[in-house]
């Protein structure tokens, strides 16, 4: 995955995600919901394009669902639409705040459905690597390990089969007892492995210097703009009214824009070929 | 010993400011500024909950043996779940943290509990759900290694099973029905919180047989490979 937002600078993209997304949760307020709702959608579809679209549309279905299920759960408000099932009413005022409710959930979930591809777990130990040493090293461990440990699941499980040790019978029982000796075996494996590894780690110099981190990046011009851009238009935000709106957008716009600049650019220069 | 209480004090101090300044800002913050922000104040109370143990601990810059056993604990619990791929909806991971809970204290079961879920979060994809889960499995998690601490459960599997099923059906459970109730409703009225709470009701049935099944399974062998770590190579005495 390399797209523009991608390329800037981890800080910067956890800024706007971390602004998006509180933001988000902040302002009901029907204008905001809408606008943070598109860029939200926007955002998810130029980043995956047409394969994002059937989750885009389950979600979607998903927030009106929630819309339409909360007036069915809250019955306050005058204006009665209908009712149902002895008198019980259905109210508009209910129904649109399921609307609001449904579209701030749909534009949560697409934020965080574009932070998960452009916050990588690498960038995340970028961040918290200086304010959390241990801890994003134990993420960095933990990251690798996982899928080693699935291989040695597996591994063990094919060995077991070889040895004759393989479930007896069909019922789930078998096949559970089974499945707990794997884990058992892989526990013991993993663990006197572990100590192997910290006596390595420690041998090498571990905690004795500061730790430095893999991947690398650094602050550029593109990276200062967009923090002074966020700035602006938190600035703007924070003024209110319909000013506040347009500074919203402008801030939910941002990795749109750079990801639709870049495009373009690559379009013309491509054509110049 | 000596090392230990003063960790604890330093823990409690955090502890107590975040409890006595930052949790009642936030909910008169969000009580006289904004109506119904329930998402947005019980998340920050949450990570304002989870803040002191990662501090601690990383305050104690941990040696690398601790570190790594942590780390490998951790990456057991989140892969567990690829031996048993064969039965849907079964999650032993929790029951992975209520041992190591028992077995390693306290702090190790909710910094295992929160890391985990953390990082399988990685794997199924971040969501507003991520503090709370890491808040629930951490709580069981601490939970567990405190009730063992004091004596109040021991080790065998009748009590474990008792206390992996009850957590699970009124901790762990509940904590993440309430970020489903918050995410999706836009007022709390009695009917739709009931609705919630409801519908949470066999997925936490199933998430705590699950658990059970674990413990009354793996609990004892668990506990020989970690005594015999501690006893073997002295890392993670509790």
């Amino acid at each position: 995955m390399n797209t523009a937002f991608d390329g800037y600078h981890p800080a910067v993209n956890i800024m706007f995600f971390a602004g998006a997304i509180a933001m988000g949760m902040f302002f009901t307020h029907p204008v905001f919901l809408c606008v943070s709702a598109a860029a939200s959608a926007l955002y998810y579809l130029l980043l995956t394009h047409k394969s994002g679209m059937g989750f885009l549309f389950g979600m979607l279905l998903t927030a009106l669902c929630v819309s339409f299920i909360n007036p069915f759960l809250n019955t306050t408000g005058d204006t009665v639409l209908f009712t149902y099932l002895n008198a019980r009413p259905f109210t508009l005022e209910a129904l649109l705040y399921g609307f609001a409710t449904g579209g701030m959930f749909f534009s949560m979930l697409m934020w965080f459905a574009s932070f998960n591809i452009i916050m990588t777990s690498e960038k995340f130990i970028f961040i918290f690597g200086a304010l959390a040493p241990a801890l994003s090293l134990m993420l960095t461990m933990i990251l690798r390990l996982v899928p080693s440990f699935k291989r040695k699941a597996r591994s063990i499980a094919a060995a077991r089969k070889c040895i004759g040790k393989a479930p007896k019978g069909d019922t789930k029982k078998d096949a559970l007892e089974n499945s707990m000796s794997i884990l058992s075996v892989l526990t013991s494996w993993a663990l006197e492995n572990a100590v192997i590894t910290a006596d390595s780690m420690k041998s090498r110099g571990y905690g004795s210097a500061k730790r430095s981190c893999f991947a690398q990046y650094k602050l550029k011009k593109q990276d200062i703009t967009a923090i002074i851009i966020m700035l602006a238009a938190t600035a703007l935000i924070a003024s209110g009214g319909a000013v506040g709106g347009v500074g919203y957008a402008a801030f939910l716009l941002l990795p749109s824009i750079i990801h639709v600049k870049e495009e373009l650019t690559w379009l013309i220069l491509k054509s110049r070929i | 010993m000596q090392n230990k209480q003063i960790k604890l004090t330093k823990q409690n101090i955090a502890a107590i400011i975040i409890i006595v300044f930052l949790i009642p800002l936030t909910l008169y913050a969000s009580y006289k500024f904004s109506d119904r922000k329930y998402y947005l104040t019980s998340v920050l109370i949450i990570i304002y909950s989870m803040l002191p143990f990662f501090f601690v601990f990383e305050k104690r810059k941990p040696q690398a043996r601790e570190l790594v056993v942590l780390a490998v604990l951790c990456a057991i619990a989140v892969a567990s779940r690829a031996a048993f791929i064969w039965l849907p909806h079964f999650k032993p991971m929790m029951a992975i943290i209520i041992i190591i809970g028992a077995s390693l204290g306290a702090e190790a079961g909710f910094l295992t509990g929160a890391v985990s879920s953390f990082v399988s979060n990685f794997i199924f994809g971040q969501g507003p759900w991520t503090p709370w889960q890491m808040f629930s499995f951490g709580v069981v998690g601490f939970l567990a290694g405190l009730l063992f601490a004091s004596g109040i459960i021991s080790k065998a599997r009748l009590p474990l099973c008792i206390f992996g099923g009850l957590s699970v059906l009124l901790i762990a459970g509940p904590i993440l029905d309430t970020c489903t109730l918050f995410t999706m409703m836009s007022m709390l009225t009695k009917e739709n919180m009931v609705a919630i709470y409801i519908s949470g009701l066999p997925v936490n049935a199933v998430h705590a047989l699950a658990t059970v099944l674990t413990l009354l399974l793996f609990s004892q062998p668990m506990f020989e490979k970690l005594d015999r770590i501690k006893t073997k190579y002295g890392v993670l005495e509790a």
